[in-house]
């Protein structure tokens, strides 16, 4: 298998006034094309930024991180943003559609923006992958007008607009109930099926056993990383 | 108000960190203020100085405009009727001169005073030198600035016994004189004892000027200048014109009375204008600080406190403001005021200002935005600690209604994206986008009005030049025989058609009472033939003469006098004429009359034959109306000094304030209407820029609203052209939105409020037309005006890093 994430030796830290607290340390980390890695641990242990860091939304203070080929410890924040329209679909907490745009115009937005699909392809696309999650016929809706299960679907197939190698999500069923939250299991698990490599925080055990990989850190450090069965 | 210093610490930190929303705050203020500081100390200063110089020159309370030169004797015998207080006397006459920085002769107005060491009414005060004696003149004031002439140039004035070269040695203020670029004439001041030079008694007068016996009251002075003109009508010295003014009031109040009312109302208008904006301002404030809101309350503040801190904040800007905007309104009304000032010939010496626009500058520069921003504060304020500290990502700010539902379904999906997203963003926040919206409405609505009225006036002035036939209009101080007129007319070239009119001083009156005017200077009587080609004024009820009208006691009275005083057509009115007994004559119709501020002679018209059945002696004529072959202003100026130079050469003296001419007068009434409609459209681009500061704090605000938003958008690839057009697209759909709303309101409102401006500052009534051409600016700059406005908040806007936003 290709690797398409390759941490080394990464450090992290914030200053805050005179204190530079460290959140990261050494990290030294491989993902290969079509794992689905959750990434566990306790609040204030770095998963986030772990997640900002593989997005490029974050620069390291150390170490390199290539993904996807492209280094991102050196791209400027205009080029990052080229890179993840391309490279990275991120699913957020609070689902982050944009509140005055439909569904639909909500998943055309990205493709918009990077201008990988011809523009007569993109309203389809959008259509094809709204149903994808199962929202065709919620297509023209603003996002206010449905359920946050609904939301967090149409933000999945949001992030699948330009058909992106990675996918990564924070904590994406922090504000589902579980059946809801069951749901979008299923939908990762079989993008995981399509060749899909899904980087997923969570404090969610059962979302944790769906992965074939599960990472713990602990004080900035990966204190476990261990292949797994997934569930089905 | 009272804080602590950790709160006064969070007032002054929130003012510092949005410097930009700071100082986008304190300038919509500051503008509010600057435009009442300088409107209302304008006001202020010009009334007050017009009044005092109008005081200082001792005015007379009758001033009349005599026909003929008139022996002293006759102002003793007047000043022996019983209500006159005292009589003093002048005498101005038409004169050609040239001076030493112009080779062709000039016509000017020559006057001359008895005694200048001892004038007693209206007096003209010497400002430099010394007065007029033996061949030294003195040249007045705004004659001066105008024709570059200066203490010891000298002037060759043509007599009709030669050239006399004299010397200019004294500079008067004359009270009375139109300024040369509204149609003046240059004023030069001779001794009395050059005037029989020009072939006048140094002992006679043309003007006498009366205070009656206290108390004064108009209605008084307007029963002795009826009984004046009686006594001089059985000497038999006609009167062209008389002039009735208030002592302590100066008679260019009336021009400025509708104006002012109109800058009053806009100036306050502009305060609310700007208030709107600090109401949007100060709503974003809350909005963003919701969160810090909730921790201050759980931390144990009260309602009292939190709205304390705001409100703090507001005062704190507003005080900015008035300190911005005190120093440059000062400016701003001493400048325009002296500049006003100026067209009555009068002087500021020194800096001064107005306190009492200061004191309500103070108190509407406090008020107006604590009002603004109370609303938004005290519902601030009022917020649960659970509803401020809550967060559920971008949304939470967006309740959408059934119009954003249609816009989306309908509009947005056949937009792309970005647009999509720049329109829905445009009605994201409704309010805000009201208070918004309603200032460039204002101003764009302003602008078209104003540009209408520009249009509607030149159409005015067109019509009603469409409506005079001749080219020029000769004016005699002395009326003259027709033969006399006709020789010396035609023996100028290009000269095509010419007609003869007589005017007379007139009173008419109703039930035996003598009726209300309009015209400030009084009433004639302009008899013309009935055939006339030369003129027809825009008869607005009843007809125009015709050849029925022959030897008919008959005339056309001006609408409003007739609407003034309960008059129709048909109705009889009893018709004094000179030396007439009175008659009854029949009212056939009535004209709209053109006469700006109505500060001028009202015409009543009747027929000529009338006039001449009922002459015992030689007919003679008051008015030559000429048509010549003329193509442009250059050759119709030099056709009248041709005619001037004819009748100088005669000699028969024209008259300065009748004579005229077609193209320079549509000149001259442009000029004057100039000053009133720069005044607006000022105020109008004022509003403008208060409504593109507006547009600008409330994108500024967008940007800080929608940081995550923007985060999240770069987040999933947006580059920052990309952000930077959405902002842009947002701030030109605000001004194309604008543009939309107040083409149509501009379109209903203009007709009635044009009107109504033109008729309240410009005493005319407008022939209406809508200014097309002032959609298209309007567009063009209200674009423009959006582009400037979005550009900062858009380039801050690309600025947001990613993580930063995402946390915010």
């Amino acid at each position: 298998m290709q690797n398409l994430i390759k941490l080394n030796h990464i450090y992290k830290a914030y200053t805050l006034g005179p204190l530079k607290t460290p959140v990261l340390q050494d990290i030294s980390l491989t993902i290969n094309t079509g794992e689905f890695v959750v990434i566990t641990g306790p609040s204030g242990n770095g998963k986030s930024t772990l997640l900002n860091l593989l997005t490029g939304i974050d620069k390291p203070c150390e170490g390199e991180i290539i993904v996807n080929g492209s280094a991102l410890h050196r791209l400027k924040e205009e080029e990052l943003s080229v890179w993840r329209g391309l490279n990275v679909g991120i699913v957020f907490q609070f689902f982050q559609l944009l509140p005055s745009l439909s569904l639909l115009q909500n998943i055309q937005l990205p493709m918009d923006f990077v201008n990988k699909y011809p523009r007569k392809e993109r309203l389809e696309r959008a259509h094809y992958l709204l149903d994808r999650v199962g929202l065709a016929k919620q297509a023209n809706q603003l996002p206010g007008q449905v359920s946050g299960g609904q939301q967090q679907r149409a933000a999945i197939a949001r992030a699948l607009a330009n058909d992106p190698a990675l996918l990564v999500a924070d904590e994406p069923t922090g504000n589902l109930d579980s059946a809801t939250a069951e749901n979008i299991y299923t939908l990762f698990a079989t993008l995981q099926q399509e060749g899909k490599t899904l980087v997923i925080v969570t404090h969610n055990e059962e979302l944790a056993k769906t992965a074939n990989r599960h990472i713990t850190l602990h004080d900035g450090r990966v204190s476990s990383d261990q292949y797994q069965s997934p569930l089905q | 108000m009272y804080l602590n210093s950790i709160l006064w610490k969070k007032v002054s930190s929130d003012l510092l960190i949005h410097k930009y929303r700071t100082v986008l705050s304190i300038s919509s203020i500051a503008i509010g203020l600057f435009v009442i500081g300088t409107l209302l100390g304008m006001m202020d200063l010009q009334l007050s100085y017009m009044d005092k110089a109008h005081q200082a020159s001792q005015p007379s309370h009758i001033s009349l405009m005599l026909r003929r030169d008139v022996d002293f004797s006759v102002a003793e015998t007047i000043r022996n009727l019983p209500e006159v207080d005292s009589v003093d006397t002048m005498t101005q006459f038409t004169g050609q001169f040239k001076t030493s920085n112009s080779t062709p002769w000039q016509t000017g107005t020559l006057l001359f005073r008895t005694d200048y060491l001892n004038q007693k009414q209206d007096q003209m005060h010497l400002l430099a030198g010394s007065f007029p004696h033996d061949k030294a003149v003195a040249i007045e004031r705004l004659s001066a600035q105008y024709a570059h002439l200066n203490l010891g140039d000298t002037l060759e004035i043509n007599t009709p016994n030669g050239t006399e070269t004299l010397t200019i040695t004294g500079i008067i203020r004359h009270p009375f004189v139109k300024p040369p670029t509204f149609g003046g004439q240059i004023h030069v001041f001779i001794a009395p004892e050059l005037a029989p030079t020009f072939n006048i008694p140094s002992s006679s007068f043309r003007q006498l000027l009366v205070q009656v016996k206290p108390p004064y009251s108009p209605e008084k002075a307007h029963l002795i200048a009826s009984e004046i003109r009686q006594k001089l009508a059985t000497l038999n010295i006609p009167v062209n014109a008389t002039l009735l003014q208030n002592p302590e009031q100066h008679w260019g109040r009336a021009i400025f009375k509708g104006i002012h009312l109109i800058l009053t109302v806009m100036a306050w208008a502009s305060l609310a204008l700007s208030s709107v904006l600090i109401l949007n301002t100060v709503g974003a404030l809350i909005t963003q600080q919701t969160n810090q809101i909730g921790i201050m309350k759980s931390l144990g503040a009260r309602r009292t406190s939190i709205a304390k801190i705001y409100l703090s904040e507001v005062f704190v800007l507003s005080i900015i403001a008035l300190l911005i905007a005190i120093p440059l309104s000062w400016v701003g009304a001493y400048y325009s005021s002296q500049w006003l000032l100026d067209l009555f010939n009068i002087e500021i010496s020194g800096f001064v200002y107005s306190p009492k626009t200061l004191y309500i500058m103070i108190a509407g520069g406090l008020i107006a935005p604590i009002l603004a921003a109370l609303q938004p504060i005290l519902q601030g304020a009022s917020i649960s600690v659970r509803q401020a500290i809550s967060s559920y990502g971008l949304g939470a700010d967006f309740v959408s209604n059934r119009f954003d539902q249609w816009l989306e379904l309908k509009i947005a999906t056949r937009l792309p994206t970005i647009y999509a997203m720049a329109l829905a963003n445009l009605f994201r926040r409704k309010a805000r986008l009201i208070g918004t919206q309603s200032v460039l409405i204002i101003a764009g609505v302003l602008f078209m009005v104003i540009m209408s009225l520009i249009t509607s006036l030149k159409l005015t002035l067109n019509n009603e030049l469409a409506r005079s036939a001749y080219d020029i209009r000769l004016g005699f101080i002395q009326d003259q025989p027709g033969e006399t007129i006709n020789k010396l007319v035609n023996s100028v070239p290009n000269t095509q058609q010419i007609e003869l009119w007589k005017r007379l001083p007139v009173e008419l009156s109703v039930n035996a009472k003598l009726i209300q005017q309009v015209g400030s200077l009084g009433m004639q009587m302009i008899a013309l033939p009935t055939n006339t080609l030369m003129y027809k004024p825009l008869i607005v009820e009843g007809r125009w003469f015709d050849s029925s009208d022959e030897q008919q006691d008959h005339l056309v009275l001006n609408a409003d006098t007739a609407e003034l005083n309960g008059i129709h057509v048909g109705d009889k009115i009893q018709t004094s004429l000179l030396q007439q007994s009175s008659r009854a004559w029949e009212v056939i119709g009535l004209y709209r009359w053109f006469a700006g501020s109505g500060y001028a002679v009202e015409p009543v018209y009747g027929p000529l034959s009338t006039l001449q059945l009922n002459t015992k002696t030689e007919f003679k004529y008051s008015f030559a109306l000429l048509t010549a072959k003329l193509n442009s202003l250059t050759e119709e100026k030099a056709y009248l000094e041709a005619l001037k130079a004819v009748f100088q050469e005669y000699p028969i003296a024209l008259d300065v304030y009748t004579t005229l001419a077609k193209r320079e007068q549509r000149q001259f009434a442009e000029n004057q209407f100039k000053p009133m409609i720069g005044m607006l459209l000022g105020l109008a681009i004022m509003i403008a820029i208060v409504g593109a500061i507006g547009l600008s704090g409330t994108l500024a605000i967008s940007v800080l609203q929608r940081t995550r938003e923007i985060a999240v958008l770069r987040a999933i690839g947006a580059k920052s052209k990309t952000i930077f057009r959405l902002f842009m697209l947002e701030g030109l759909f605000h001004g194309l939105l604008a543009w939309l709303i107040s083409v149509p309101t501009a379109y209903l409102v203009a007709a009635p409020l044009a009107k109504q401006l033109g008729l309240t500052m410009l005493g005319i009534h407008l022939d209406f037309v809508f200014s097309q051409l002032s959609v298209l600016i309007w567009l063009v700059v209200v674009l423009i005006l959006a582009i400037f406005a979005t550009y900062l908040p858009a380039r801050n806007a690309t600025k947001i890093v990613v993580r930063a936003g995402l946390e915010y």
